[in-house]
């Protein structure tokens, strides 16, 4: 039974659904962020984690970023690097929400839009699940990479017994 | 008393007569001629029976045969009719004679008119009857006749007995005779065999002499060599030629003596010539001697041949002896034909035994060759699993190098990490010029003259002199703590709020700014903003809300 649910845990279809849905969500939270970069500055900007000479910048290139590696993810492309990438990216966000939560910090967390809810444990809470599951697709996945259809030559070699 | 003396007379004539004959037919024979004399009787008989051997001899006068013929026959009526007082007389040790005047008729098997019987027994189961019959007189025995015819009987059986002596030494002497003569002839045939022992024991000392010399030999050739000096030396021939065919080995084997030898073909042809002019070639493992000066002639030999020996060892090898020119000048004689031939058998067992060698040597030399060339071969295929094993590890590790590099690409690379960077900065540069809402990439603190600062405690002085404080942080910040009746004025709300709250004051009027971040430089970024709409006297309080705090500087709501 513990077998089968460490199975079903460690499952690469799992790691799979996890990198599909990871990679979905950044598309979407940088769609907004690319449109308004200057809203999205306000909001890293509500962190004050960021020197403001570098705030700016940031907020033109972190909604990219998140979506090079969300597209990446989604069509199975350097999986490993993207999801690295998101991973820590995510790790960063829960942080910053962590810092400003336990601030106490009355920001919106600027994690999609502009216009948000203010940030609080619930959020913490909803960036872990999203954090364990990039940790998850990074220790899992291997289905649908395009660069296994080059593995998947390679396997086909006759290897000698080891 | 007259007839006494005769009687007399006669026995001693009778004695000196029968003693001086050998034969006991003829004792026989005498006496009954000279008992019958005496006492007058015209017809008698003699006769002497064994007992056990059955041998019969009888002596008779005037007597026809078949009246004696029941005499040797019937043996028990004729003792009957001798001894009628002793049915069973005794034949060994004392002698018994009995002397009777028989009745007429006289009984079976004797004559009828058998009329005097005198009978004796004797040593050696002897049974003598004599038996007299017609007396002239016809008067019947008186005392004088009864005495002189037991003295006649005693006197035949006297003589009979030394007769028997007399014939059996002389039996036995021709016994003798034929025995010795026996006895010569088995010495000569002692001798013969001798000497035909000794010509044997001759042949197979030869025999083993040329086994002996042809045993060790493996050399066909030399072993036809010795084969004809020995045949010749066992024939005394001068002249000799061994030829032998071998199909499996190609070559014929060719010995002579004493011969001019002709061309190689010539001699084919001769082996072909000698094996069909014999009538069936000789089988396998067995010779044939020829001696038919017909044979030979047609053979077509190089020289007069006396003896030719064909032989074969099997279907592939044949081969002809000849040999010619006795030095006794005699053709060979059937004893050394027979050597010859033994001395042929005996080639043909050690040729076959050397073919065979021969056969072996070559069958070992294939046999070593094959191994060195299966040792060659196995060196080769262990080059090869050498070889193989190579190609495994280099395949080996051909593929653990592309699994490597397969996954290298998959994993994660810091080119991939660079290359993703530089694309999100590219992308977000170039889209954010490009982007009518786009942030500004340089803080525009950096391009304007910055304002005047001031301490908390200068700004608190101001401010009781009238000045206006205005914090220029984010609403929910102002919200939740700032400087007591500090007016709020975030850069994102200036123009509604200048408008509403600022817009009718003097330009000499005072303003202290205050409220940054680390992110954020508002209280700079306002103060331009203030400076730009004419006001001349705006300054920045340095250290912001924390640094009025640390000087207790009343604040809203308060900590």
């Amino acid at each position: 039974m513990t077998a089968r649910l460490r199975t079903l845990a460690t499952h690469p279809g799992l790691a799979l659904a996890f990198r599909l849905y990871l990679g979905g969500l950044f598309i979407y939270a940088s769609i907004y962020k690319i449109q308004y970069p200057a809203e999205f500055a306000e909001s890293i900007a509500a962190y004050q984690l960021v020197p403001h000479f570098l705030v700016n910048p940031m907020a033109a290139v972190l909604p990219w970023l998140e979506l090079i590696c969300g597209a990446l993810a989604v069509i199975g492309l350097r999986v490993r690097a993207a999801l690295v990438v998101m991973t820590v990216l995510m790790a960063l966000f829960t942080l910053s929400l962590a810092w400003v939560v336990a601030l106490d910090i009355p920001i919106g967390c600027g994690c999609f839009t502009g216009q948000e809810a203010e940030a609080g444990p619930l959020t913490l809470l909803r960036d872990l699940a999203w954090l364990a599951m990039c940790l998850h697709a990074l220790a899992f996945d291997r289905l649908l990479h395009l660069e296994n259809r080059i593995s998947w030559k390679i396997s086909e070699l006759p290897c000698p017994p080891a | 008393m007259a007839r006494r003396l005769l009687h007399l007379t006669t026995l001693y004539e009778t004695a000196r007569e029968l003693g001086a004959m050998s034969s006991p037919q003829e004792v026989m024979n005498a006496f009954l001629l000279t008992a019958m004399g005496p006492l007058g009787a015209t017809r008698g008989f003699v006769l002497t029976v064994n007992r056990f051997t059955r041998e019969t001899r009888l002596a008779r006068r005037g007597l026809e045969p078949e009246e004696t013929a029941g005499l040797g026959q019937d043996l028990d009526g004729l003792l009957a009719a001798c001894f009628p007082d002793q049915p069973q007389p005794r034949f060994g040790g004392q002698e018994m004679l009995a002397l009777q005047e028989l009745p007429q008729p006289a009984p079976a098997p004797l004559p009828p008119d058998t009329r005097i019987l005198a009978a004796w027994t004797a040593r050696g189961g002897m049974l003598g009857v004599l038996g007299l019959s017609d007396r002239l007189d016809g008067a019947d025995l008186d005392q004088d006749d009864r005495e002189f015819l037991k003295g006649l009987a005693g006197t035949l059986a006297g003589a009979l007995k030394t007769a028997q002596a007399t014939e059996n030494i002389r039996r036995l002497n021709l016994e003798l005779a034929a025995k010795n003569a026996e006895l010569e002839e088995a010495a000569a045939q002692a001798e013969a065999a001798r000497g035909d022992q000794a010509r044997r024991a001759y042949q197979l000392k030869t025999l083993f002499d040329a086994s002996r010399e042809l045993a060790p030999q493996t050399d066909t050739r030399e072993m036809a060599e010795s084969f004809l000096l020995l045949c010749m030396g066992a024939l005394s021939m001068s002249q000799g030629l061994v030829l032998v065919r071998d199909s499996r080995s190609g070559t014929p084997i060719l010995a002579s003596r004493g011969v001019e030898l002709p061309p190689d073909h010539a001699l084919a042809a001769t082996l072909d010539a000698a094996f069909a002019g014999s009538p069936g070639n000789p089988i396998p493992m067995s010779c044939k001697v020829l001696v038919d000066p017909r044979l030979l002639a047609g053979a077509g030999l190089p020289f007069p041949a006396a003896a030719l020996c064909l032989f074969a060892v099997d279907e592939s090898c044949q081969g002809i002896l000849a040999l010619g020119s006795p030095l006794t000048g005699e053709a060979p004689t059937p004893d050394e034909l027979e050597l010859l031939a033994a001395h042929a058998s005996s080639f043909l067992v050690f040729l076959g035994k050397a073919r065979n060698f021969a056969a072996a040597q070559q069958a070992n030399r294939n046999l070593a060759q094959r191994n060195q060339e299966l040792q060659q071969l196995l060196e080769e295929i262990t080059q090869c699993r050498l070889d193989l094993e190579g190609e495994k590890r280099h395949k080996a590790r051909i593929i653990s190098f592309v699994e490597r590099q397969s996954d290298r690409v998959q994993a994660a690379s810091r080119l991939d990490f660079a290359v993703i960077l530089a694309l999100a900065l590219l992308l977000g540069l170039v889209f954010n010029a490009s982007n009518p809402s786009g942030a500004d990439m340089v803080p525009l603190a950096w391009s304007r003259p910055p304002a005047e600062r001031i301490d908390a405690g200068w700004a608190k002085l101001r401010r009781d002199n009238g000045a206006i404080l205005v914090d220029a942080r984010p609403v929910q910040l102002y919200k939740q703590r700032h400087v007591k009746d500090a007016l709020n004025l975030p850069a994102s709300l200036f123009d509604f709020v200048f408008a509403m709250r600022l817009a009718r004051l003097a330009s000499q009027t005072e303003i202290v700014v205050y409220g940054h971040t680390v992110s954020r430089l508002y209280d700079e970024e306002v103060a331009f903003l203030l400076k730009d709409r004419g006001f001349e006297n705006v300054h920045v309080m340095e250290g912001g809300l924390p640094a009025w705090m640390a000087m207790g500087l009343p604040v809203e709501p308060a900590p």
